[in-house]
């Protein structure tokens, strides 16, 4: 399997690290998960070659991003604000990007092909601004996907989507994982969760945790539990390591972090939220280590 | 080497903003067609004052896409070299703006008695050299469209307003009749060093930030 390896990458911003000795194996679809201002952005940037890293080194088998050239040619990239082009049609700036990335021979069926995999067939005549926030999106993954990259990243690529987008467009990067490093970002749990093989939960710059779903699940497992309450009740435990609170009947089902075993509570299967939520906060380096 | 420069579709999608400078071309044909042949010299203030000048309209507009439409971070991702972004384009619509520039000499020749068109072309086209290459910097380091058309339109109505007399750099040649080759070497020969020094620093700064 294709792996991207990433070496101690640091990237600052007026003195400040936003990226910083960041270490990375990115393969497969792969979900860079992490809160607001975490550096996923500056992160995808690097990689997508705009900008260079103060120190650190990326890699894909031979090929260094240092040869920004070549690492061009096997790329695709959808940023985070894509709108371009607005009065033009679909074909047009598809035809116009397919030049660019220097594609000559059958360019036509090529657009074709790849317009009918992100389902834009039928839109192919309309204008950039007459189309939805999911038609632009999936126009944005077409013309990331053209020239047949071997890495694709797609920063926020469900930001604003409505949740039958969402879902659709989803399920069209899983389909168009195969064979290739897909590396998306998002602090929406639920996609990375129907999306993405790997995951890694960021921070501040720094790789949380990185793994499998089931892994990460599992970091926090026997730290999280649930409890019923009553509406009248007090609430057992600090406002601040809740979970998510879920009313059934009369009653709450309460399910929290805590470091240890609390009486009447049982300990609930993790998930990847669980960790997310356990490992942006800190509430796990602050109690188990 | 020009594989990558799309220039049906540039044109496509800078939209209206391409057939913009056809006015004041307009404007010169039809004075060139009615005007009083004593009048002549009304033509060469035209072509300094304004149709040299709005070169910048075309080069500046060429990058809306990059700048106004935020299509620089998606665009410098392909593989495409600094100079097929900037200077091959500038080439592309820079030797065609040229081209109308000559067309324009030809019939300013036509015109105006005892005039060479080779002169005036040498004239008017290292005029447009400089403000393709003031254009080209400045919408680089601004990342601005309006910037360099200001920046000029400032620069040229400042210059016709007081002839010449505040501004201590002049592009222009404020010329009644046509000039001989000793006339207007100094100014052509400063015209094209000052525009190929931007073009080069313009292709410089892109390149560093590719
Ligand atoms: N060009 C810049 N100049 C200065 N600071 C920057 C710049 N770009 C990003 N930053 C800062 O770097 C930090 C990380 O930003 P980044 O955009 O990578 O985060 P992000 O994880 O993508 O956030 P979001 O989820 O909001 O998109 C933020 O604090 C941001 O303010
Ligand atoms: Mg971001």
């Amino acid at each position: 399997m294709n792996t991207l390896s990433i070496n101690q990458l640091t990237k600052s911003y007026a003195g400040k690290k936003v990226i910083d000795n960041l270490s990375l194996e990115v393969k497969g679809t792969f979900g860079l998960l992490g809160p607001n201002g975490a550096g996923k952005t500056t992160l995808m940037k690097i990689i997508a070659t705009l900008i260079k890293p103060e120190q650190g080194t990326l890699h894909l088998n031979d090929l260094s991003w240092q040869q920004t050239d070549q690492v061009r040619e096997i790329l695709g990239y959808l940023p985070q604000h894509f709108s371009i082009y607005k009065s033009l049609r679909v074909d047009e700036v598809m035809n116009h990007f397919a030049l660019l990335k220097g594609i000559k021979e059958n360019r036509e069926t090529i657009i074709q092909e790849i317009l009918a995999a992100v389902n834009l067939l039928d839109d192919r005549k309309k204008k950039i601004k007459h189309l939805s926030g999911g038609m632009l999106r999936r126009l944005g993954i077409a013309q990331a996907l053209l020239g047949d990259p071997k890495i694709i990243v797609v920063d926020e690529p469900t930001a604003g989507l409505d949740i039958d987008e969402r879902v659709r467009f989803c399920r069209l990067l899983r389909k168009l994982g195969e064979g290739r490093i897909i590396l998306l970002s998002t602090h929406i749990v639920e996609d990375i969760e129907t999306t993405c093989d790997y995951i890694a939960i960021i921070k501040n710059g720094n790789v949380l945790a990185t793994g499998t779903k089931k892994e990460i699940a599992e970091i926090v497992q026997g730290h999280v539990y649930e409890k019923k309450i009553t509406m009248a009740e007090e609430m057992p435990i600090e406002e601040e390591h809740i979970i998510s609170t879920k009313q059934i009947g009369d009653d709450y089902l309460l399910r929290y972090f805590s470091p240890e075993f609390l009486l009447g509570s049982t300990e609930a299967v993790t998930n990847l939220e669980d960790a997310y939520l356990c490992l942006t906060r800190g509430w796990l380096t602050q109690h188990v280590h | 080497m020009f594989t990558r420069i799309d220039v049906p579709f540039k044109i496509r999608a800078m939209g209206y903003a391409f057939y913009f400078p056809i006015l004041p071309l307009l404007a010169f044909m039809y004075y060139w067609l009615n005007g009083e042949s004593e009048f002549s010299f009304q033509l060469l203030k035209q072509m300094e004052f304004l149709i040299a000048p709005f070169s910048v309209w075309w080069i500046a507009f060429l990058f809306y896409d990059y700048y106004e439409e935020k299509g620089d971070e998606l665009l410098f991702s392909y593989p495409l070299k600094a100079r097929e972004h900037g200077l091959l384009t500038l080439v592309v619509f820079g030797g065609f703006y040229l081209a109308l520039i000559l067309l324009c000499s030809i019939l300013l020749s036509l015109r105006i008695s005892n005039s060479n068109m080779l002169l005036l072309f040498l004239q008017f086209g290292s005029q447009t050299v400089l403000y393709i290459g003031i254009a080209f910097s400045l919408v680089i380091i601004s990342k601005k469209v309006m910037i360099p058309l200001l920046f000029v339109g400032v620069y040229v109505s400042t210059e016709f307003l007081t002839e010449g007399s505040i501004l201590p750099f002049h592009i222009m040649l404020f010329n009644q009749q046509s000039l001989a080759f000793n006339e207007i070497k100094i100014n052509v020969l400063g015209n094209l060093l000052f525009g190929s020094v931007l073009l080069t620093m313009g292709h410089l700064i892109l390149k560093r930030k590719l």
